[in-house]
């Protein structure tokens, strides 16, 4: 059975978190009326504008994806920052060692960034089975320790000296996706998005490790007098978790930026992780809720261009989801002893 | 007379599961006085005393305090009556001091500080008052169980109770500890406190309290002075009248084959003095079922997790069919034959978000597996004929959240029997359900046992142990103190059980 959405819940915490934008527009904006139009109609105005909103859902995507898998399986992985930006770095330095492989060398150094990110959140899950140490801890301190090193990394070793940014040198263009609505960013990572939301439900509703995976999240006890193997079902979700991440890092790289340039990918992880609250976890709900999300953030994005806000008045529609979602799903838990 | 508290026919079911905690209970404590509140476990002793304190809310019902009517809606409210309760597990924080985990949450301040002079000072001359053997400094970490107790006494004296609830204080207290804690209980009496004391075991009864309430089933059997009756009496009315039902034991025709033998098996547990499960030893057989009968808290929980791989034991072995098993997980159980129901049906037994059908196959989804898929059609199929077969209601997509308890029961008791080899593990596995489930049950169980299967049969309900039982193993405190066979069975009653369960008498293991 899915997880059960309370889809007039989410309705109304989405009209709250809208609310929030236009009282703070009001408070700091010297032309609320003008920021707000930027707002909420600068998204989509013209393909440029459609196209980059709709290009940033891929990345939202590939990460709720990531967050949900490992919330499925019972575990919690607060990592996405450090795994989305180290996942797109050592696909990034992938793509230097593999051009001359052809056809197989994207999703071949795809697959390593996601390969890299899912063993740092795999480490995760061991030190709970071996230790005891809650994951939600140490995938958040690791990331945080995995910024830093790939911070010094691209503005060191890796370092493009001719470019005035900190940044890589650029992908070779056999890596880069193949764009669809010119002029804008948007990129074929988007169908890839979709496409891996089509095999994490797939995975989940159909097969046996999607069965033991969801047993585990529903009540690891349960799991462990069935039969089930807990201690690699305490890894394999965080394992996924991580390589989701680290392909939502991947691909913002071959489709957006197309090097690693320092701190891209900052804020990135925690929307994503707004997504799959949103959703509840379920791949399918993912995907309206990263439309929602892509189109708040660009809406940001144009009130700050062509108005006197700064970008981070998203963060006050992430705090106000992450606020109403979480106080929601704890009274639930509480309600059932109270 | 002057009543600390009354309670006038509380009402409380459990949403979830159904289960009628208590039915139209009343108990009143004149002041001064120690009542104890007594019965089996899931009798409701604990649903009604978390009621008075604050932690659950009655459906119906009225309490009063000092007589006044009061709704006492959480634990703060309690406390503000003057009331004050002591867990069953110790609730302090280990890393603190004697004094910092006795005014936790009532800090001594100066100003903006704490006075840590201040505090200390206060909870000695409390210690002094109550003659307890601790040091206001001492750390709690470094305290034995039976201080730690006192510790939480002092807590509540601390906060100036009026009534104390106790539940289950000496579960797991050594002999000496149980005086001290006994001595301490009649000084607070003579200051004026009122007492309520959670406990099945008689001769506590019998030693400490002035009145006593039996519950039974979640209802009220009898309120008397303690003075006024005796311990058979009470043994009868925990326990209660034998239902009558009639099941044909002899019935297997085949080898008398051993399936399972667990020797010496002993069970450590932190902290505590005696271990939990104490030098174990019994066979189980084809065809037979070996019943196992004791209170809680004496080691029957242990023994079931034992046996479902949840615990390993400290010393001894465990064979099945010959092969040594000693601490095997629940996995490798479940390959080599493992079959269990255990009593707790939500935490243990099943996942209550995901369906009937998935319930049903999580002990073996390899058996619906084809090429790493699922195979729906399959599970389906198989769920519906399970569902059909077992008489449970419910679709095979439903949650199981969503059924009573007695549907779930009978959903892993479907799924276990399904799952059978040659024996199973069935830890209170009429809980909950209706005389005709019950006797389904029952049913099935020797139908199993006609089939050869060894039947290890875990119960609180002495009825269903005596009535279908070939053997009976009783424990009281994590030992074997009496294995009931043949004639010796046949003439045993509910009152020979409740006698060996309660300690009065044991000590004679007879047979293997």
């Amino acid at each position: 059975m899915e997880r059960k959405i309370d889809l007039p819940l989410i309705l109304v915490i989405i009209l709250l978190a809208l609310l929030a934008v236009v009282i703070s527009v009001f408070l700091l904006s010297g032309d609320p009326l003008r920021t707000l139009h930027y707002f909420f109609l600068g998204p989509l105005k013209g393909r440029y504008y459609i196209g980059n909103f709709l290009n940033s859902m891929g990345v939202l995507i590939f990460g709720a994806l990531g967050f949900s898998i490992a919330m499925q399986g019972g575990s919690f992985n607060l990592g996405g920052e450090g795994q989305i930006y180290g996942g797109a770095f050592v696909a990034t330095i992938a793509t230097f060692g593999l051009a001359r492989l052809g056809v197989v060398a994207p999703p071949l150094a795809l697959l390593a960034g996601a390969l890299f990110s899912g063993l740092i959140a795999a480490l995760s899950g061991f030190l709970k089975l071996r230790w005891g140490t809650n994951e939600l801890i140490t995938t958040f301190l690791i990331s945080y320790a995995l910024i830093l090193v790939v911070n010094y990394l691209v503005g060191g070793p890796f370092l493009d000296p001719t470019t005035n940014l900190i940044a890589t040198r650029k992908i070779a263009p056999q890596f880069q996706l193949a764009k669809i609505l010119e002029p804008s960013n948007l990129s074929t990572g988007l169908i890839y998005a979709l496409l891996a939301v089509v095999v994490v439900s797939f995975y989940l509703n159909r097969s046996r490790s999607g069965f033991e995976l969801k047993m585990m999240g529903y009540n690891p006890q349960f799991a462990l007098y069935s039969g089930i193997r807990v201690g690699w079902y305490t890894l394999w979700p965080m394992f996924l978790s991580g390589a989701f991440y680290g392909l939502a890092g991947g691909i913002s790289i071959f489709g957006t930026y197309h090097a690693t340039v320092k701190e891209f990918s900052s804020g990135m992880g925690w929307n994503a992780l707004a997504v799959a609250l949103i959703a509840r976890y379920r791949p399918w709900a993912i995907v309206p809720a990263a439309l929602f999300f892509a189109y708040l953030e660009a809406g940001s994005r144009n009130a700050m261009l062509h108005s006197d806000v700064t970008f981070e008045i998203i963060s006050i529609v992430q705090a106000v989801i992450f606020f109403f979602i979480t106080s929601a799903l704890l009274k639930k838990r509480g309600g059932r002893h109270g | 007379m002057a009543y600390a508290v009354e309670m006038v026919n509380i009402v409380k079911r459990y949403s979830e599961t159904g289960v009628l905690a208590n039915n139209k209970v009343s108990l009143s404590l004149p002041k001064g006085k120690i009542l104890a509140l007594a019965g089996e476990n899931g009798a409701g002793k604990s649903t009604l005393m978390k009621i008075l304190y604050g932690l659950e809310l009655p459906d119906e019902g009225s309490i009063a305090v000092n007589g006044e009517g009061v709704k006492i809606d959480s634990p703060l409210v309690a406390n503000k009556l003057g009331i004050g309760m002591v867990h069953q597990h110790l609730m302090l924080i280990d890393q603190f001091s004697v004094s910092e985990n006795v005014t936790l949450g009532q800090e001594v301040t100066k100003g903006l500080r704490l006075s840590h002079r201040q505090r200390d000072a206060e909870v000695t001359a409390l210690i002094e008052r109550h003659n307890f053997p601790l040091k206001a400094e001492e750390r709690v970490g470094e305290l034995t169980l039976g201080q730690k107790q006192q510790v939480e006494i002092l807590k509540m004296l601390y906060r100036n109770v009026e009534l104390l609830i106790l539940d289950e204080p000496t579960a797991l207290l050594a002999e000496q500890e149980v005086d001290a804690l006994f001595a301490t209980l009649r000084e607070l009496v003579v200051k004026g406190v009122s007492i309520i004391l959670i406990t099945h075991k008689l001769r506590e009864i019998k030693v400490i309290s002035d009145y006593l309430t039996i519950m039974r089933g979640g209802e009220v059997v009898g309120s008397y002075k303690t003075a006024e009756i005796d311990e058979e009496e009470i043994s009868r009315l925990m326990v209660g009248r034998t239902l009558a039902f009639k099941t044909d034991k002899s019935s297997y025709q085949g080898e008398r084959e051993e399936v399972l033998r667990l020797e010496g098996i002993t069970l450590n547990a932190k902290g505590a003095k005696r271990p939990l499960l104490n030098n174990v030893s019994f066979s189980a057989f084809r065809g037979e079922v070996l019943g196992f009968a004791g209170v809680g808290g004496n080691g029957l929980g242990e023994l079931e997790s034992l046996l479902g791989g949840f615990v390993k034991p400290s010393e001894g072995h465990v064979f099945y069919n010959g092969e040594d098993i000693t601490g095997y997980s629940p996995r490798q159980l479940r390959h080599s034959g493992l079959a269990y129901v255990p009593s707790n049906r939500l935490t243990r037994g099943s996942a209550s978000q995901a369906s009937l059908a998935h319930n049903l196959i999580a002990t073996k989804v390899a058996q619906f597996t084809k090429g790493g898929l699922l195979q729906r059609r399959k599970i389906t199929a198989y769920s519906n004929k399970v569902l059909a077969d077992y008489a449970i209601k419910g679709g095979s997509d439903a949650a199981v959240g969503s059924l009573s308890g007695g549907n779930i029961q009978k959903l892993i008791l479907a799924r276990e029997i399904e799952h059978l080899h040659d024996y199973i593990i069935l830890s209170q596995p009429t809980w909950g359900l209706d005389v005709e489930s019950s006797l389904s049950v029952y049913n099935k169980m020797l139908d199993l046992k006609r089939r050869g299967v060894a039947l290890l049969l875990i119960s609180s309900n002495l009825d269903e142990v005596l009535a279908l039982s070939d053997r009976v193993a009783v424990f009281y405190g994590g030992e074997i103190v009496a294995l009931l066979e043949g004639e010796a069975l046949k003439g045993a009653t509910k009152e020979t059980l409740g006698a060996y369960m309660l300690g009065l008498k044991g000590g004679g293991v007879s047979g293997t």
